[in-house]
């Protein structure tokens, strides 16, 4: 049952308020029954702060990075990269700061790279929009370089704040028993959507 | 050992446990907990909460010479008394470490509602009177009025030879003595069941929250099945924003429907008189002689 309309009840109230029977309308006289009187249940001790906290600990990634590429074995070769990775972060608990972090996608390096990278690393960011982030993620690649297949591993380092992040990696691809090394720096923008 | 420890722990979270937020009555968490849960969860902390809780109830139909006297010979008593029942429920509760805290209760025969609420259309139903028409007003107070000033005064008057104030019409009810004088007895009625406001939170020293309840409710006395009294306990929290955090976050609810079985409604008046008397009764015991 909800209330009575407020306006008609606030009227009536007036009219029945300002003396003890003002209009000549009596109630059904019900009389007020006996109580047990309250207890007022306290807490024993200080609240602790879990399940009030937001219960999403996994978070969507997606990153965009723009950088360059460059070769340091044999001819020193620097290029233009493009990074397109999507994953998600998962957070240890609600309270947890840190995370796991799995992402893959595509890598491109002008000339001569498509690869695909798929890695999973360990992060830390603090809840929130305007905080900072680290992360060592390392990548397995695999793709073709100069145009030959290759398999190799991709060790990212990320740090970040709010929407914007950068990223320097050592990769190391495996063409023809030849090691290649290379080194990748990358501005990343957006960083993490849903991270809150 | 350690490894898989550390995979369980991440698998299944590293909350407080239910029963240790019980047993120290942090319910704001209990309540987070149960919303965010198991169906198992959210009957642990329903189990819990009431049992803090205590509500007490009292029923108690209106006799017709309580009736009687509300009508002060406006209205015809016997045609009354043979188109409604009307029941007052009065609910008291501790006050419990939640952020809110409401009820709200219906009366069912197998599952159809059989209660109306105590509305004037309910109650001119009852009195076979007619209410009078809404009354329509007309005014310059309005948002119209406050913009065309408003650009009076940054014209410098300037805009007030091409401005034309309007008045807006709205609708409203009649005025309470237009009642009384159309309908003698759904006033008399309304009058007399104005105590039944719903809730109002008890005064607490703490933060907590606790409940006084009236409410009157009109039943068919024509109703041929048992009737039941549903009362709905809802428990509320906030949740708590991470530091850096923009966004605000839903709280969390906990319901808990409670049904009372009252039996035939022509054994009602009796029946509770006999279940509560002059006192009420908590929840917990509450069993009525069938």
């Amino acid at each position: 049952m909800k209330p009575p309309v407020p306006a008609c009840v606030a009227l009536l109230c007036a009219a029945r308020a300002a003396a003890a029977d003002p209009l000549g309308i009596p109630s059904f006289d019900l009389p007020d029954p006996a109580a047990t009187p309250r207890i007022e249940i306290v807490e024993s001790s200080k609240s602790p702060t879990y399940y009030r906290l937001p219960p999403k600990t996994t978070h969507f990634l997606s990153r965009t990075a723009i950088g360059t590429h460059t070769r340091l074995t044999g001819e020193t070769d620097t290029a233009f990269s493009l990074d397109v990775l999507m994953g998600a972060a998962l957070r240890f608990d609600r309270r947890s700061s840190n995370m796991l972090w799995i992402e893959g996608g595509y890598s491109y390096v002008r000339g001569r790279e498509h690869l695909a990278v798929l890695g999973l690393g360990g992060g830390h960011r603090r809840p929130g929009l305007f905080t900072s982030m680290f992360a060592i993620v390392p990548h397995v690649i695999a793709g073709s370089i100069d145009g030959t297949s290759c398999l190799g591993l991709r060790t990212s380092v990320i740090a970040g704040f709010a929407s914007y992040s950068i990223e320097l990696a050592h990769q190391v691809a495996v063409i023809d028993r030849i090691e290649v090394h290379e080194l990748h720096a990358a501005f990343t923008f957006p960083f993490v959507s849903g991270l809150e | 050992m350690r490894p898989l420890a550390l995979i369980l722990a991440f698998a299944t979270g590293c909350g407080p446990q239910l029963q240790t937020l019980a047993s120290q009555h942090h319910y704001r968490e209990a309540v987070c907990a149960a919303a965010d849960g198991s169906g198992d969860d959210r009957d642990f902390v329903r189990r819990a909460l009431v049992g803090d809780l205590n509500p007490q109830l009292h029923v108690e139909v209106v006799r017709p010479d309580q009736l009687d006297r509300a009508l002060a010979g406006r209205g015809d008593l016997d045609r009354i008394t043979g188109r409604v029942r009307f029941v007052r429920v009065r609910l008291e509760t501790n006050v419990l470490p939640v952020d809110d805290l409401d009820a709200d209760i219906t009366f069912t025969s197998n599952g159809v509602v059989v209660a109306a609420p105590i509305e004037w259309s309910t109650l001119a139903a009852i009195t076979e009177e007619k209410l009078p028409p809404q009354e329509t007003y007309s005014t310059y107070a309005h948002s119209g009025t406050a913009w065309r000033g408003l650009a009076a005064f940054f014209t410098l008057g300037m805009s007030l030879p091409f401005t034309t104030f309007r008045k807006r019409s709205y609708s409203a009810d009649a005025p309470l003595p237009v009642y009384e004088r159309t309908a003698p007895a759904a006033f008399r009625l309304r009058a007399a069941m104005l105590d039944g406001h719903g809730c109002r939170h008890s005064l607490a020293r703490t933060s907590g929250n606790g409940l006084t309840c009236t409410w009157y409710a009109a039943l068919d006395p024509a109703t041929a099945g048992p009737i039941q009294l549903d009362l709905t306990l809802a428990y509320s929290a906030q949740r708590v924003r991470h530091r850096d955090s923009w966004r605000t976050q839903d709280g969390c609810r906990v319901t808990h429907p409670i049904a009372i079985q009252l039996g035939e409604i022509r054994t009602l008046e009796a029946r509770t008189t006999r279940t509560f008397g002059p006192r009420m009764r908590p929840l917990r015991e509450l069993t009525l002689d069938r």
